[in-house]
Order: C-alpha cells, then structure tokens, then sequence
C-alpha cells in the first residue's frame, strides 16, 4: 500500500519543480511553441473566459467559437505579453473581449442591454465548478466583494461599458446622470477598484 | 492639455471606449499615460472574473489543438499549358529496344504501385486511429488533462467510466534502458495506473480514480518492472481533476 510520505513527496515535487508555476510562463512557452502550454493554460482558464464570452455574446455555441479564435490568437500572439503591463490573465481576458465584441459588432454589443443580464442567469444554472479554475474563483469572488464596495453609479458605469458596450451619451441616458458625471465615473470607479484589489495584487500566482 | 485633462478619456478608452482622435496623437508620444492606460485595462479586466464560468465541451481543446497543427493549404497555382505541336508518326527502327524498354516501365510501375498500395494501407490505417482517437476525445465523459514538468509536457485525455486513456508527449525523452515511464494516479494514497513505455500510449487505466474524490496524475522514471510506488520524483504533474464520476 502507498505511503503517506510518497504523497507527500509528489506534493513537494509538484510545488517545487514540476508544475509551471505562473501564466506568464506558460505564455513564454507558447511564444516557442510549446502546444502542451497552451493546453496547461486552457485548463486553467478556459472556463473563466468562456463564462465571460457567453455573457457577452448570450449563446454558448457563439462563445465556444469566440473562445477557439481566442486560443488561436493567443498561440499566434503570446510573444507579444508584456508582464510589465499587465497580468497574464488580464491580457488573456482582454483579448477574448476584443473577438467577441469584434464578432457582436459595436452597435449589436449596444443592442444587447438586457438579453445580456437574462444570460448570466442562465449560466449560473449550468456552470460546473471547474477544479483548475479554482484561483480564478477565488479572485471572481474578491473583484465581487471589491465591487460590492464602489458606489452604485460608478459600478454601474464600469458594468454598462464593459459588458454592454454602451456610449457614455447612452449610459448617461440609462442612468438618468448628467455626462459630465458618467465621465468621471469611469476613471473614479476604476480607481477606486485598483485600490480595493490592488494590495494583495502582488501575492496573485496567476502571473 | 496636460496628462489630467485626458484621465476621464483614458478610462474610457480602457473600459473599451473608442479614444478620440486627439488622445489616440497624445498616447502616441506620451509614456506616462501609456502607462496609466496599461494599469487601467489591468484593472478594468477584474471585470472578466466576475461572469461565471463554464465548463467548455469536452472535445474543445482538442479542437483549439487541431486547429493549431492543420497546415496552411497549399497555394495552388494554375497556369494554362499551351498543346504541343503535333509530330507526323515515324517508324521507329528500334522497336525490340522498345519492347524492352516498355517492359522495364511496366515492371517499374508494378513495383511502384504495389510501394504506393503498401503507402496507402498504411495511411489508412493512421486515418482509422485518428478517428477512433477523435471519436474518443468526443466521448461525453472524456477528460483532457495537460500533465507538466521542467523538461517535458504531456496530455492525457481518459474516460472515467471506462478508464481509458490516450497519452501524448512531444517532448518526453526515451526512458533510460533498464527502465520506463510509470503513470500514477494520486488521491488518498499513491497508486500506479499503468506503465507509460513511450511518449505516445493508450490503454485502460489499471487504477482508474474512484469516486468523485479530487486527485491528479503523475510519471516518474521506474525501474524496468515498475514499481507498488513512486521510487524517483514526478517528472510530469497533472492539476487537480475533480471531475465528478
């Protein structure tokens, strides 16, 4: 019968040594090619951004092709991560933003108002609890909390142009807000995130 | 204008906004708003966390992977041949060297086909695994889990209910002689699923992982015979799998 220090040893070899520790370096290795790095780092998030994808585009057919356009990109681009600007699994996001809202279009993205929330609904019922997404959960529920904390306006602001791509003119329509408020609703509800996120930032694993 | 005039703009733009012609000229030569732009879309990108996951469909990566190694077709360039001129039929004066001759085609062309035929069942028979391997990865209860170590990578895709398994390697280098790749299956306790003799295998798991308990696999190097439990380290980890049985 196995030991208990064998297990133990396979703990310490998987956090010392075997398992890349960082999306950073998983992306590095795809930048050379490596295949089994991306599909490491499909593992890890593909669930994070095909939630996001079927939030933004409302069918999951659409998303599972959005999120294949990404992962072709992401092998094509990987050598263009810069850690310096930003978390590997920002960059990841941001660019499987940037297909689906390519795919809706602009003025579709703007047309989705209400469909949009009607889909979040739905994939509550249906998401599994992916086991290698586990960080990602974890960091989901910290931006939850952290957003929880912004006042009303200001998250709605971020809400509204990030998932619905609404213009400020729109936004400020939505929320019945002068623009000039709209306007500086974005850049104080994004500061006031970063400093809601921003001092355990360093202590992330994922890049 | 100073960088404070465009900090509304910038966040807008980082939330996903079209930049306005005059701070697209301004991000073009100014570094510290390039740089606030940078911190600002990390920042704004928090907001991907926040839909809740879900799961892709099994045979998703295995479509991602597939994409990645199908080659570019050929560009096929055609190009109209003009019709050689036709030749008045001479007598040849040679026609038993002809004879000959035809022969020598006819035997080359006998052992070419029987090479091409050879070429052809093979090719069939790599078609017939890829489809069975395809047919596989798209089973329902098929997992795919990316195994990962300093020098080498691996990917095991297996199905719980039949403890199947498929396990690929680019770069795992032959064993050592007197021995040979071991994969193991680690839960409650440590216990070998098989022997992986190459960096390509398939089989069944003989330890398949039971229940819905959480548990990962590894290789190691083995002596020859395999072992009752790892005896050198893992050379490859896979993540945590908890999926449901």
């Amino acid at each position: 019968m196995p030991t208990r220090t064998a297990i133990d040893a396979l703990q310490r070899d998987a956090a010392a040594d075997a398992i890349p520790a960082t999306d950073a370096a998983l992306l590095a290795s795809i930048a050379c090619g490596d295949r089994h790095a991306l599909a490491t780092l499909h593992h890890r998030h593909a669930a994070m951004l095909l939630g996001m994808l079927h939030r933004l585009l409302g069918s999951r057919a659409d998303a599972e092709d959005v999120l294949q356009e990404a992962f072709l990109q992401i092998w094509r681009k990987a050598g263009e991560y810069d850690p310096a600007r930003g978390r590997a699994v920002h960059w990841l996001a941001t660019l499987a933003r940037s297909r689906a809202l390519d795919r809706l279009g602009v003025a579709a993205a703007r047309r989705r108002l209400d469909a949009s929330h009607a889909a979040s609904d739905v994939v509550d019922a249906c998401g599994d609890d992916p086991s290698d997404a586990a960080t990602d959960a974890e960091e989901a529920r910290r931006v939850r909390r952290a957003l929880a904390q912004i006042p009303d306006t200001q998250r709605a602001v971020l809400e509204l142009a990030y998932w619905n791509g609404l213009s400020q003119s729109e936004i400020a329509r939505r929320l019945d807000a002068p623009l000039g408020t709209i306007k500086s609703s974005a850049r104080l509800g994004l500061a006031k995130l970063r400093g809601l996120l921003g001092d355990d930032e360093s202590s992330q694993g994922l890049s | 204008m100073t960088h404070d005039d465009y900090r509304d703009a910038l966040a807008w733009h980082a939330l996903g906004g079209l930049p306005a012609p005059e701070l697209a000229a301004h991000l073009d030569t100014c570094s510290p708003c390039t740089a606030e732009l940078d911190r600002l879309r990390d920042t704004a990108a928090h907001l991907a966390l926040t839909a809740p996951p879900l799961e892709p469909s099994p045979a998703h990566l295995a479509r991602v992977l597939d994409a990645i190694e199908a080659p570019a077709l050929p560009r096929i360039v055609v190009r109209p041949i003009a019709a050689p001129a036709r030749r008045p039929a001479t007598r040849q004066p040679f026609g038993r060297v002809l004879g000959v001759a035809a022969a020598c085609v006819v035997a080359v062309l006998v052992v070419t086909q029987v090479g091409l035929l050879r070429e052809l069942a093979a090719a069939r028979r790599q078609i017939a695994v890829m489809r069975a391997t395809g047919a596989f990865l798209s089973s329902p209860d098929v997992a795919i889990v990316a195994l990962a170590g300093r020098h080498a990578h691996a990917t095991l895709a297996f199905q719980r209910s039949t403890g199947r398994y498929v396990f690929l390697s680019d770069d795992l280098d032959p064993p050592p002689p007197g021995s040979r790749y071991q994969l193991w299956v680690v839960a409650d306790g440590v216990e070998p699923a098989d022997v992986v003799v190459a960096a390509s295998a398939h089989g069944r798991l003989a330890t398949p992982p039971r229940g819905d308990a959480p548990f990962l696999f590894g290789v190691s190097l083995e002596p020859e015979d395999g072992s009752d439990e790892p005896t050198g380290a893992m050379l490859l980890l896979s993540p945590v799998v908890r999926t449901a049985g």
